[in-house]
């Protein structure tokens, strides 16, 4: 029986557009989640992918509590979240870390290595000086930095290096549940593999469980075990990592695929059998966002989706399981051969 | 063929505190119309500051000490600044990284797109506008009719880049300049970008030089691969000599370093360390240092060029033994 480590349920995050002033009030919303269920297990990795804007990062940023304005309900520890005021979320903060994607913006300038490491101790009244002091110098072993930087600042460091401080200063608190927000997109390919392989190393040795987000479908399949997809805020697909790559069923996961390069998709055949810009008749993805309104009742997928039919203009397909490796949000899912 | 930018010898130096040091040495290649050469490295092995080289855009305290940069048959460094000005802006287009950089944030597109060609002739703002849409139109911005007087703020990031781009093909170059340009996308995106790009070259016969770190894209989109590491060849190739039979270990890491999506279980290289500063160079292999192929001779001399001209190496102890 696995254990789940985090139960999210019916999520939604609405953000109001127009800010302050009685004018303004009523602008609209923006949904940058919808609905979405979703169960990470313990021990494992699971892979959140999806495009710029379809809402991955607000995502991990509800799991790790820096955004409380979202309703539905999100179960650690068997203890609901949501219904904690932010005094009681206290205890529950060191358990649940986050690394983001620019370490030049999430580390402070000013602040040495070791006060960076350092803050999440101290805001959270970890330990005494001497017990903090130890822990960060065993941290930054871990990620495979020397004692000797505790005194510099990070702008001394390189991107790789800098994010490797970020990754320390998650780790110090000695969280069950990682949110790791893009932490290889800025990097070079070489410093990529080496944060990948850091990451993959420190889950195996301290058993911690990781939601890791990004639009890179080839670090996903390196670390993850399972994906989740997500479109415009809505969950479409949610599959095993070796089974999602050889057996997409939702038309998005089929063209995200068809995206990477030959060299990164190795013998997978293209499945659309047309390079992607071409998949619905020339018109491109960005582009056919402007042809459905975003809270219309059908698919939001139907813009861009070749399969689509009459029942997906106008009913949202719901999530449903297809078989015990993989759930989907479609009304007509590729079927591939097993 | 005939080719449209040839580097010769190129030697840059940087100048601090009174002191010169070596920062690309002694670089060549050449560049056919309708053809992509991708140069591929780390950040700091000097790819940004080559194309920089060939754009004038050198920064404060660069120069260039030695060789020749040809476009049109016309050695550029043996030009008077103002003529070479002139040609490198009818001759060069040039897109970056970030497209907010280099889009002006206080005028409309439409007005930007048309900036460069209104050097040239002076257009009614009836026939600007006209042009404008189609210049837009070839870069596949949707609706572009009615997004003309939109400013770049306004526009996605992927959206940006294509605007950058049709003001970079506005006077119709030989030659683009790419550098990193889909490095800040997402994957969809960067494929869409990339095989457009790919469509205009083609109609267009346009010369590419596109600069990455991604070995993966240089696979599906270049012709041509120019590795350098620390301001130097180490390996240079058609795209399928090169990627069937690798020789250089730092060509092969940074192919290893990729990941995949093979059904089993395997480690990416990492490579360790940085490239070495430029105040550190020595005589033997600058790669040495993190090699994990390295032997005696590597440090102690430099390495010699094996293979031939459709594929070489600079290598002590390839993974290969490359035919001369």
């Amino acid at each position: 029986m696995i254990s789940s480590c985090l139960q999210i349920e019916h999520l939604n995050v609405r953000f109001e557009l127009g800010t302050g002033g009685l004018l303004r009030r009523g602008a609209g919303a923006f949904t940058a989640v919808n609905d979405v269920t979703l169960n990470i297990h313990k021990g494992e990795c699971l892979g959140l992918i999806g495009e710029s804007g379809s809402g991955k990062s607000t995502l991990g940023r509800v799991v790790v509590q820096l955004i409380t304005t979202y309703t539905g309900r999100i179960f650690f520890d068997n203890v609901d979240l949501s219904a904690l005021s932010s005094r009681q979320l206290q205890r529950y903060r060191p358990r649940l870390q986050m690394v983001f994607q620019d370490p030049a913006e999430s580390l402070n300038p000013r602040f040495t290595i070791e006060d960076i490491i350092g803050e999440p101790l101290r805001l959270l009244r970890i330990g005494t000086l001497e017990e903090r002091r130890v822990r960060i110098t065993s941290m930054l072993k871990q990620v495979g930095l020397t004692v000797g930087m505790l005194k510099d600042r990070p702008g001394q460091y390189s991107g790789g290096q800098r994010q490797r401080i970020a990754i320390a200063r998650a780790l110090v608190t000695e969280p069950e549940l990682m949110v790791l927000d893009e932490p290889t997109s800025g990097l070079d390919v070489s410093m990529q593999a080496r944060i990948l392989n850091l990451l993959h190393d420190l889950q195996a040795k301290l058993g911690l469980t990781y939601l890791f987000i990004t639009h890179d479908v080839g670090a996903v399949s390196y670390l993850a075990n399972r994906v989740a997809v997500l479109y415009h805020g809505s969950l479409v697909e949610l599959a095993s990592t070796q089974y999602l790559i050889n057996n997409p069923h939702h038309p998005y996961t089929v063209a995200l695929l068809d995206a990477l390069p030959r060299f990164v998709r190795g013998s997978r055949k293209s499945m659309s059998g047309a390079p992607f810009t071409k998949h619905s008749e020339g018109m491109t993805l960005e582009g056919k966002q402007h042809l459905m309104p975003q809270n219309s009742a059908g698919c939001p997928y139907v813009p861009h989706c070749s399969r689509c039919q009459e029942r997906c203009l106008n009913e949202r397909p719901d999530f449903r399981m297809l078989n015990e490796h993989a759930g989907v949000a479609c009304h007509y899912p590729v079927d591939s051969p097993a | 063929m005939r080719t449209v930018l040839s580097i010769e010898n190129l030697k840059v130096v940087g100048y601090k505190g009174g002191r010169s040091c070596p920062i690309i040495e002694g670089i060549t290649f050449n560049l056919e119309p309708g053809r992509t050469l991708a140069v591929v490295g780390e950040s700091g092995c000097g790819k940004s500051i080559t194309a920089a080289a060939i754009l004038g855009l050198l920064p404060w305290g660069f120069t260039v000490s030695d060789g020749r940069i040809v476009l049109d048959g016309q050695n550029a460094l043996s030009l008077p600044p103002r003529e070479w000005r002139q040609l490198r802006g009818k001759r060069i287009g040039a897109v970056f990284q970030n497209p907010l950089a280099a889009l002006n944030p206080s005028l409309p597109i439409w007005k930007q797109v048309i900036e460069s060609a209104q050097l040239e002739e002076a257009l009614t703002r009836k026939t600007a506008r006209s042009r404008a849409l189609q210049l837009l139109e070839r870069v596949e911005v949707p609706h572009v009719a009615s997004r003309l007087d939109d400013y770049p703020h306004q526009f996605s990031g992927g959206m940006r880049q294509r605007v950058a781009i049709a003001l970079a093909l506005a006077r119709n170059p030989a030659l683009l300049i790419a550098d990193e340009p889909t490095t800040a996308l997402d994957l969809i995106t960067q494929a869409q970008i990339l095989n457009m790009l790919k469509r205009l070259q083609e109609e267009q016969n346009l010369a590419i030089l596109f600069i990455t770190h991604d070995l993966s894209l240089v696979a599906e989109y270049a012709d041509e691969v120019f590795v350098m590491y620390a301001g130097q060849e180490v390996e240079r190739g058609s795209v399928s000599d090169l990627f069937a039979s690798v020789a250089h270990p730092y060509t092969h890491a940074l192919l290893r370093s990729i990941p995949r999506l093979t059904g089993s279980r395997y480690r990416l290289i990492d490579i360790e360390g940085v490239p070495p500063s430029p105040h550190s160079y020595t005589r033997g292999c600058r790669f040495a240092s993190r090699c994990p192929r390295v032997i005696a001779a590597c440090s102690a001399t430099p390495p010699p060029r094996l293979g031939n001209d459709s594929h070489e190496a600079f290598c002590h102890h390839p993974h290969r033994v490359l035919a001369p």
